[in-house]
Order: C-alpha cells, then sequence, then structure tokens
C-alpha cells in the first residue's frame, strides 16, 4: 500500500487525503492517485485497487458525490466532488490531525525522543 | 478492434468470473487502466499498449484482493434489500397464509399455504383478489430488471411493487372484515408475503436513487 509510511496510518488518512483533494476541485480515481504521489513526493503511495473502495465508501457516507461523464476518448469516467456534509467532515478531520500533530510535535520538541 | 481492447475485454471478463465487482464497478477500474496506460505510454514512447497494459494490472492488484477491498466499503443497501424481498416472497409461498377455523367464505375450512391461497384466488370471482395475486408477477419481474440496466423501468417498477405491497397489505384484512371473518385468520404465510413487496420496492428505490446521484451525462460529451 505504501512505500514508506506504513499502512495502518495511510489507511487511516485516505478519508481527510480524499477529501482535500477533492476540495481544491472535481476529481477522478486515477488523477487522485496522481495528487496523492505528488503532494507527499512518494512518500505515500497507495496501490491502484485500493482507492475506488474508499471513494465509494465515502459516496455511500454522503461525503462525496459522483457524476459519470464521456471523456472525449468516448470512456466513462466517474467525476467525484465533495458535498456540503464532505466540507463539514473535512474541517473536523483537519481539526482532529492537527491536534495529533501538535501533541506529537511538543512530545518530540520536550526532548521526549 | 485494437490488442488493448482485446485484452481490456479479457481483463474484465477475468474479473466478472473472478471477483463480485458490478459492472458499474469494472467501468471505473477500466477507465483507470487506460488512464493508466495512456500515461505511461506518454513518458515512455517506446512501450508498447501490450507491455503497459500488463504494467497497469499489476499496479491494480490480484482480482481476489481487488474484491476483498470492495466488500470491505460494503455493498449498497439496496442489494441486501432486494434479496431479503425475494427469500420472504419465496419462502411465504411454504408458509401457511390463511387459517379459517368457521366460515369458510375465502378458502375452504382449515389452513392454506401461500401456494394455494395463491391458485384459489387466482381463479375466484373476486376481480381485486385476482388483481392483488396477479402482483407477484411484479416481483418476478424484478428480476428481470436487475439483470439489465433499464433504469426508467426499474424506478416505475419500484412504485408499482410499493403500491402492489399497500394493496396487498390492506386489502385482505378489509376484505375479511367486511365478510365478517377476524383478520387473525390471515397467517405469517400473508404477512411475510406483502412485506416482500415492500422490500423489494425500497431496494429497487433506493438503487434508483443510487444510480441518480451517479448519472451519466451523455449531454455533456
Amino acid at each position: 500500500m505504501s512505500k514508506r509510511v506504513y499502512k495502518e496510518l495511510v489507511a487511516a488518512s485516505s478519508r481527510p487525503m480524499v477529501l482535500s483533494i477533492l476540495a481544491g476541485g472535481e476529481s477522478y480515481g486515477y488523477e487522485i492517485l496522481k495528487q496523492v504521489k505528488l503532494l507527499s513526493g512518494g512518500e505515500v503511495e497507495w496501490s491502484d485497487g485500493m482507492l475506488y473502495p474508499v471513494l465509494h465508501r465515502l459516496e455511500r457516507d454522503g461525503l462525496i458525490a459522483g457524476r459519470w461523464e464521456l471523456t472525449e476518448e468516448g470512456r466513462r469516467r466517474k467525476y467525484y466532488r465533495l458535498t456540503p456534509g464532505g466540507k463539514s467532515q473535512l474541517a473536523r478531520d483537519r481539526e482532529d490531525w492537527r491536534a495529533v500533530h501538535d501533541t506529537l510535535e511538543l512530545s518530540w520538541g520536550g526532548g521526549n525522543v | 478492434m485494437s490488442d488493448l481492447d482485446r485484452q481490456v475485454r479479457r481483463w474484465r471478463k477475468r474479473q466478472e468470473r473472478r471477483t463480485s465487482l458490478s459492472s458499474r464497478e469494472l467501468d471505473e477500474l477500466e477507465d483507470h487502466l487506460r488512464a493508466h496506460v495512456d500515461l505511461d505510454m506518454a513518458l515512455s514512447p517506446s512501450l508498447t499498449p501490450a507491455t503497459a497494459f500488463v504494467q497497469a494490472t499489476a499496479a491494480m492488484g490480484a482480482p481476489e484482493k481487488l474484491s476483498k477491498e470492495f466488500a470491505r466499503a460494503g455493498k449498497p443497501r439496496w442489494r441486501w434489500l432486494v434479496f431479503a424481498g425475494w427469500a420472504l416472497f419465496a419462502v411465504s409461498f411454504v408458509l401457511p397464509a390463511y387459517t379459517d377455523h368457521t366460515t369458510g367464505v375465502l378458502f375452504k375450512v382449515g389452513t392454506v399455504s401461500g401456494w394455494d391461497a395463491f391458485w384459489t384466488v387466482l381463479f375466484s370471482d373476486d376481480r381485486l383478489g385476482q388483481l392483488s395475486a396477479v402482483t407477484n408477477l411484479l416481483v418476478l419481474g424484478s428480476l428481470l430488471i436487475l439483470r439489465t440496466s433499464w433504469r426508467g423501468r426499474g424506478r416505475r417498477l419500484s412504485w408499482l411493487l410499493g403500491g402492489a405491497g399497500a394493496l396487498n397489505l390492506v386489502y385482505w384484512p378489509i376484505f375479511l372484515v367486511t365478510h365478517g371473518d377476524p383478520v387473525s385468520f390471515l397467517q405469517p404465510g400473508y404477512w411475510v408475503w406483502a412485506a416482500s413487496f415492500l422490500c423489494v420496492a425500497a431496494g429497487l428505490w433506493l438503487r434508483n436513487r443510487e444510480w441518480a446521484s451517479t448519472r451519466m451525462e451523455k449531454e455533456t460529451a
């Protein structure tokens, strides 16, 4: 699932990661994967097959919405966008991850490591 | 048809055999594979489509693993509702549907199964009763609808099944009361049968709603 970051952490961060990327605009599976790779500098890498179940779960939870379009090549492609519920969830996730991040930073800065 | 198209077709057939992925899920994965192939070939012009496709499918992972990931994300609720509805419908025909201790107005005195009740009502003189029996065709029709992509018909069928469920649930108790018999003559088979219509209707309705949220916008192409 990942090159450097261990898989449990990658899995836990999958929701805020997808929501954050979609906060920047509508996107589709392959594009989202490329974004994750780009943003993490290759440190976080999802297997191709892992992304779609995550997207479908988020869609089922009403956090993102999908729609099908035909591409210029005539292929059916599913695009996802953030819903209002997804925006609220992203705000909550951001607070949670910041709290974890700040706690770790403080503990490392305090000479505990 | 290009070599790549043939490879994609073979890949889809393999997935259909070895996984429980729906055709819509496979559509999405196919688009992913093709996007992967396009990018790899753009980055490495010497790469053949066949090699790029092998690389793309390898990155996608083994079919069994893929299927497991999708299953972990959970199957849509509508499938459970429709399957439960069909199961209830089938079971209702073998369960006791009606017991007449006294009058024999509807059937002969004694207990009749759902199957016997169906045939008796179908050939009775009661027009609404016959209509109620014919509504069984709607549940059987839902078996066909799920094998196709008839969205409009699926939506109409969900409303028809809901209406039929309401009719079946209301008509027979009223029929008994108006003929001086207690509603308690109706046995579990009857209630299970009526509930099965509502279950399948709710499942189809949820399925249509799910499709509506991911409708293909051909006009934008």
